[in-house]
């Protein structure tokens, strides 16, 4: 081999390694998203699981959320599987070691919106971190359960894939914790695990349930002649499957538990053409049905869930619509008796999961479709507990209000609005309103009248809402012919135009069109759908059980999109795979799907959007996961329709639901799929993941708010996320990226109105998260700033500087927060706290420079500080507040001199008086000491903490009440500023006397070679009060911890 | 034909034994980035001077340490001087606007503060401290590559740092405190090193911990200045009328 051909695979080697480095979402940097809830309302739980010994530590597996634990009983929860995928099929502790964690990703409730997995996972530390060990084709886990004698045992049941075949359906065991698996029990490749049990007291006794089931997009099927229940008695080396007493022909779901303290006992909740209980006492060989009532046979493949009372094996519940109980093993079933079931008893009607404590059966724990509820009382009484954000959203909207209101519909928990921001620390349950019921879609608020918000729900349902008086308009186009029928898809598409006021668009097999707030609707488009009748036989759908509940309507529009540059574009796209385009506003539609490459026919059109910048242009995205084929497809026409180019790239993981085009960038692209947030700075040829802002929850829309620039992301899962200001994101293009350093364009900071409030919600609440105070400062490092110094500083249009601000150091964009305040008031020392000093003026509004500073060399931007909008005081009353706010802050200023001072001289008066002994002096001395004791005291209250006092006091309590209001003062609180200015004159003419006599006692001092008293100046105490004087409240930190938290502080120290 | 694959192999190798840098290796980079063991060992004493700062306020800050374990911490508040004393022994607060009197700190927040502060020069001391190191692998650290290291003791909280792949100097660490059955857990992110006595330090740190963000930013480090014990005893202070709190003999 030639020396130079070495040099080249080395010269490759270093290339790739250094290539191989590169991450490009660190780009991504700082921006950070944040949760807002709402926990008002939950999202679909789908596993709960304690540790048997102590049942305050909870674990909760959702159906889009993740998992969730509480060490404290469910006060708080924090969600510790953010890394993975969201959708969770079981959660189990293993009992023995209960640090042990094992968590089967993807839901087996497979309705027809259910997310998938990848993978079984394993935590050793209670659920700090994860390892996934095996099963990642799996798509979805129904059960894992422990060997309770041996941690090393496992089994795994696999339903598999919901829309296609698949052999990773089945039984499996490990006998090494996880590192090897074997198949143990297998079917068929349409027949996976929905149910796994094993006898309590012979481990080698296995239940597995076996179910066929299979989803099409247009069809649903539950059952076949592959399910069953089947038994091992020898650890799953073989199995039997259990037939006698059983209903003959196809079964659909099986629910199974076993009487823990009677395990010849079983029970199976057995869909079959006659769903009902059936009941054995000898193991599984023979099985009598017991009871075929409503109690156990509502949406069989839906809930399934029977449960034995660990204590009490007569004791039989079983979760469905309703939380069923029966007393007699299960011959009758009551609700009557609990509060906790039903539509009228609050508590959230489609129940999945419960967990009842072995040492307690009156503590029970349920999981449902709207979040945890929990009894201490065998269930007579349930808490909902309000503090799970695992909303699941499927569109959100926003309204122009300051803070703006975001509104969204969820996945079986109606329609609700709430704000992106308030002014009462965050935000809480409370602030959340609900629009409308059933599973919601779209909601959005009228263009033109406030108070009134749209909403849809399932099967293209259509309100509206009147917020302030709360009634409701059902306005759902109906066919308006004898004999027609119209089609909406589950979650039919719906557009409320930005460019014509008051026109929403309506999706069907046609396109609907009102301008009248759906007093009326005109058809403007033929069927835009292939109308396939082959795939119009809902009504047939479900299986053994019938279920058409409009969630697999087909043929029909999914997505609409106009152009923001002419009101006559309008795109639309089909769940059956249709794009269709007019030009002159519906009088002629082209189809163009034909013209787009590489997409396999009849895949779902999940969203169009039609872009800000060109009429042509257009971006799409379909998505196959329906059919088993879970790739992205995302295309760009710019020549409406008839060439399309492929902007999926390998960066992308997941079926795609949604892209949107930046308002201001056209080569900024969002995009969500199944497993997260993307962004596109270069028009779609590459695209960064969000993975380290947000976790890997399904995206299902992304709207950018007009005015803050922020993105309102809308989860299926994690309720509504924003990211904000994606104003720097704007400006990243090849140029910049190879620069050192740069300073980004901010969105202007808001000087907002003072506000107040005060409540104690203690630790039981989600506490959605605000958007940090300050003015954001973004700038984009090429690498991490590791040597010299950096840092942010701001000077205003004189070019003064006003503030030095701590740099982030990281590589991409850095983001750091400016309070836009002066330091708090200089208040004379005393030994009560000043509460109300704490707060420092707002500097004035205007333009100011940013300059990054790194090892001497600068990069400059800027930042503009503008009036909350919401103000209504004008400039001048605003004028009037900061100068009267100044003129106080001066007075204490002023007051802290001349009180600090004279204290001062009162120690070195004492120290003096310790030395001499001449009585002369003595006497001066303590005359002056007396004089200055006065003084002070007629200054500051010495006595008790927050007691209304003295002139110091005044004054501060003053400068509260003004800085505490936005606009003029009060015409008594300007004349009290001027009382309080006349009193501090006085206070200035005693200081002046006291100096004199200073000066008098100097001389004798001097005349006796002592070193006189030394009365600094003003200028003196300015200077050292800048240099040592912080304005951090900390006694926060003091009343929280009683010391200083140096948990931060001195864990950095670990370096030095 | 054999032979090319046989460099290849070679240079791959190669490349694979330069991504797994065993522990020592890193450490040693490490130690030797950050000034050097003789130079690491030669910190008798350590006083700081700076600012904590969150949200754009600052709060002056005052440290001095004395192996092994002596602590003085100092800031100012509304003009009242707020003082942490460790004394090796005890520990206690002085804090006017509480109370008039030194408090005694509990036995917990001493030997927090104790052991913490005991663990100067962490990275070339752990097995000293008793503490156990693992090599974690490469991972990103806010899109650059760092060695995971992690320190382990029992009873204690497992402790990590990342150690930047092209300097070898820490730029970020995870902290897990216990207080009862809280458990706070965080990072830190290290920035702005500069060389004081030959040694290279920090002179500003991000602390992260869920929502709160702190900084805290040095305008002085002064390494192995005269501290007198006197200055970590609480014994000579007193209190005056006023609510100031001096050390006399300091």
């Amino acid at each position: 081999m030639k020396k130079s051909n070495v040099l080249f695979l080395l010269f490759l080697f270093l290339f790739l390694t250094i290539f191989s480095y590169g991450n490009n979402s660190s780009l991504l940097g700082d921006l950070k998203a944040r949760f807002i809830g709402p926990a008002v309302t939950g999202g679909r739980i789908t596993s709960i699981d304690c540790v048997n010994k102590n049942r305050n530590i909870i674990y909760i597996g959702t159906a889009g959320g993740g998992v969730w634990k509480s060490v404290d009983g469910g006060i708080t929860f924090k969600p510790i599987f953010d890394k993975h995928v969201m959708s969770i099929g079981c959660v189990t502790v293993d009992q023995k070691n209960p640090n042990i964690v094992w968590v089967g990703t993807g839901e087996v409730n497979v309705r027809n919106t259910v997310s998938m997995g990848k993978g079984l996972f394993k935590s050793e530390d209670g659920g700090e971190t994860w390892k996934c060990v095996g099963f990642e084709n799996s798509e979805r886990i129904a059960k894992v359960i422990v060997d309770p004698d041996n941690s090393n045992i496992v089994y795994v049941g696999v339903l598999g894939h919901l829309w296609n075949d698949s052999k990773d359906r089945g039984v499996y065991e490990t006998k090494d914790g996880g590192k090897t698996w074997k198949k143990i029990l297998y079917v068929n490749e349409k027949t996976g695990c929905i149910d796994l049990d094993m006898d309590p007291q012979e481990h080698n006794i296995l239940y597995a349930s076996m179910w066929q089931v299979r989803r099409l997009p247009y069809f649903f099927k539950s059952g076949g002649p592959g399910s069953g229940i089947y038994k091992s008695v020898d650890g799953g080396k073989t199995w039997k499957k259990l037939t006698k007493g059983l209903p003959k022909g196809n079964l659909g779901r099986i629910g199974l538990d076993i009487c823990q303290n009677r395990p010849s006992t079983i029970y199976a909740l057995v869909e079959a053409k006659k769903t009902g209980l059936f009941k054995s006492e000898d193991c599984g060989e023979t099985w009598k049905r017991i009871n075929s009532s409503r109690a156990v046979s509502i949406r069989p493949f839906y809930f399934s869930t029977v449960k034995v009372d660990p204590n009490n094996f007569k004791k039989i519940f079983t979760l469905n619509l309703s939380f069923f109980v029966s007393e007699n093993g299960g011959k009758s079933f009551d609700t009557s008796l609990f509060s906790g079931g039903g539509f009228s008893s609050g508590m959230h009607p489609d129940l999945h999961a419960i967990w009842i404590d072995p040492k307690d059966s009156n503590y029970i724990l349920i999981g449902t479709d709207g979040g945890v509820y929990r009894s201490f009382d065998g269930g007579a009484h349930f808490e909902f507990l309000s503090r799970l954000p695992v909303s699941q959203f499927y569109h959100v909207s926003y309204d122009l209000d300051y803070p703006y209101h975001v509104y969204g519909g969820l996945q079986d928990n109606g329609s609700w609005m709430g704000p992106s921001k308030t002014f009462t620390g965050s935000i809480r349950n409370r602030d959340w309103k609900n629009i409308g019921g059933a599973d919601g879609f779209y909601a959005f608020r009228d263009l033109k009248d406030k108070n009134i918000v749209y909403f849809s729900w399932q099967g293209g349902r259509f309100e509206w809402k009147n917020m302030k008086t709360g009634e409701t308009r059902d306005i759902t186009p109906r066919p308006e012919k004898a004999g027609e029928k119209y089609r909406f898809n589950w979650n039919a598409g719906i557009l409320q135009s930005k460019v014509e006021p008051g026109v929403i668009y309506l999706g069907g097999q046609y396109l609907f069109k009102t301008t009248d707030r759906g007093e009326s609707w005109k058809r403007i488009s033929p069927d835009l759908t292939t109308n396939d009748k082959s795939k119009l036989t809902q009504e047939n759908s479900g299986g053994l059980t019938p279920d058409d509940t409009t969630a697999e309507n087909y043929c029909s529009i999914y997505t609409i999109s106009q152009s923001p540059l002419d009101k006559d574009i309008l795109w639309v796209g089909t769940d059956d795979g249709n794009v269709a385009i007019t030009t002159d506003g519906g009088k002629h539609w082209n189809q163009v799907v034909k013209n787009i490459p590489d997409l396999p026919k009849n895949t779902w059109c999940s969203c169009i959007e039609a872009s800000h910048f060109d009429k042509g242009t257009a971006y799409v995205t379909f998505d196959g996961h329906r059919t088993g084929d879970i790739k992205p497809y995302i295309y760009k026409t710019d020549d409406f329709g008839k060439h399309w180019q492929k902007l999926s790239t390998k960066d992308i993981d997941g079926y795609c639901f949604v892209i949107r085009e930046d308002l201001k960038n056209r080569n900024l692209l969002f995009l969500g799929t199944e497993f997260g947030l993307y962004t596109s700075i270069d028009g779609g040829n590459s695209w960064l993941s969000f993975e380290k802002i947000l976790p890997k929850v399904e995206i299902r829309d992304i709207q950018i708010h007009p005015v803050t620039n922020d993105l309102i992301v809308g989860t299926y899962g994690r309720g509504i996320v924003i990211i904000d200001d994606i104003t720097p994101l704007r400006s990243i293009n090849s140029e910049l990226l190879k620069q050192n350093a740069a300073v980004l364009p901010s969105r202007a900071a808001i000087e907002e109105t003072p506000t107040g409030s005060q409540d104690f919600p203690a630790s039981g609440e989600f506490f959605g998260e605000n958007p940090p105070e300050g003015a954001m400062i973004s700038y984009y490092l090429k690498k991490r700033h590791i040597f010299g110094d950096m840092f942010v500083k701001i000077y205003d249009s004189k070019g003064k500087l006003i503030k030095t601000l701590p740099a982030h150091n990281r590589k991409g964009i850095n983001r750091i927060y400016w309070g836009m305040r002066l330091k708090p008031p200089k208040t004379a020392k005393t030994n009560g706290l000043s509460m109300w000093a704490f707060v420092g003026p707002m500097v004035d509004e205007g333009t100011y420079t940013v300059k990054l500073v790194k090892n001497g060399k600068e990069y400059s931007g800027n930042i503009k500080l503008i009036p909350d909008p919401n103000t209504h005081y004008t400039r001048e009353d605003r004028k009037i507040r900061h100068e009267a706010v100044m003129n106080l802050y001066n007075l204490q200023y002023r007051l802290a001199y001349i009180s600090d001072t004279m204290l001062d001289v009162k120690r070195q008066v004492n120290s003096l008086l310790k030395k001499t002994k001449n009585k002369d002096l003595q006497k001066k001395l303590n005359d002056l000491k007396g004089r200055i004791e006065n003084f002070y005291t007629s200054i500051v209250q010495t006595k008790g903490i927050f007691v209304e006092g003295k002139l110091r006091e005044k004054i501060i309590d003053l400068y509260s009440s003004v800085i505490g209001y936005g606009g003029r003062p009060t015409k008594s609180q300007l004349e009290n500023l001027k009382a309080l200015s006349d009193e501090e004159k006085g206070k200035e003419a005693v200081f002046k006397k006291l100096e004199n006599e200073i000066s008098e006692i100097n001389k004798i001092l001097k005349s006796k070679n002592i070193t006189p008293l030394k009365v600094i100046t003003f200028k003196e105490y300015k200077a050292k009060d800048e240099k040592e004087r912080g304005d951090l409240p900390i006694e926060i930190y003091f009343r929280k911890f009683g010391f200083f938290p140096y948990d931060f502080l001195v864990t950095a120290f670990y370096l030095i | 034909m054999k032979r090319k694959i046989f460099y290849l192999f070679f240079i791959l190798l190669l490349g694979t034994l330069t991504f797994s840098q065993d522990l020592n290796k890193i450490i040693d980079c490490s130690i030797k980035a950050s000034g050097g063991k003789e130079n690491l060992a030669k910190i008798n004493s350590i006083h700081l001077t700076g600012k904590v700062i969150s949200m754009g306020m600052t709060l002056p800050i005052n440290i001095y340490m004395k192996k092994p374990d002596k602590l003085r911490f100092e800031t100012i508040f509304q003009g009242n001087k707020i003082v942490q004393i460790v004394n090796g022994k005890k520990g206690w607060m002085i804090n006017p606007l509480l109370s008039p009197e030194p408090k005694e700190m509990d036995k917990s927040t001493l030997k927090m503060t104790k052991d913490q502060f005991s663990n100067l020069s962490f990275i070339s001391n752990f097995k000293k401290l008793g503490y156990t190191a693992k090599y974690i692998g490469k991972v990103d650290v806010e899109g650059g590559d760092a060695y995971k290291l992690e320190f382990t003791k029992k009873g204690r909280e497992p402790l990590y740092f990342y150690i930047d792949t092209d300097s070898c100097i820490p730029i970020k660490s995870d902290f897990s405190v216990k207080k009862g059955n809280n458990k706070i857990s965080g990072s830190i992110f290290f920035s702005n090193y500069k060389k004081v006595n030959g040694v290279y330090f920090p002179f500003s740190i991000r602390v992260k911990s869920g929502r709160m963000e702190q900084n805290i930013v040095f305008t002085s480090i002064k390494i192995n200045e005269n501290l007198s014990d006197t200055l970590f005893e609480v014994k000579g202070m007193k209190k005056t009328k006023e609510g100031d709190v001096k050390n006399e003999k300091k």
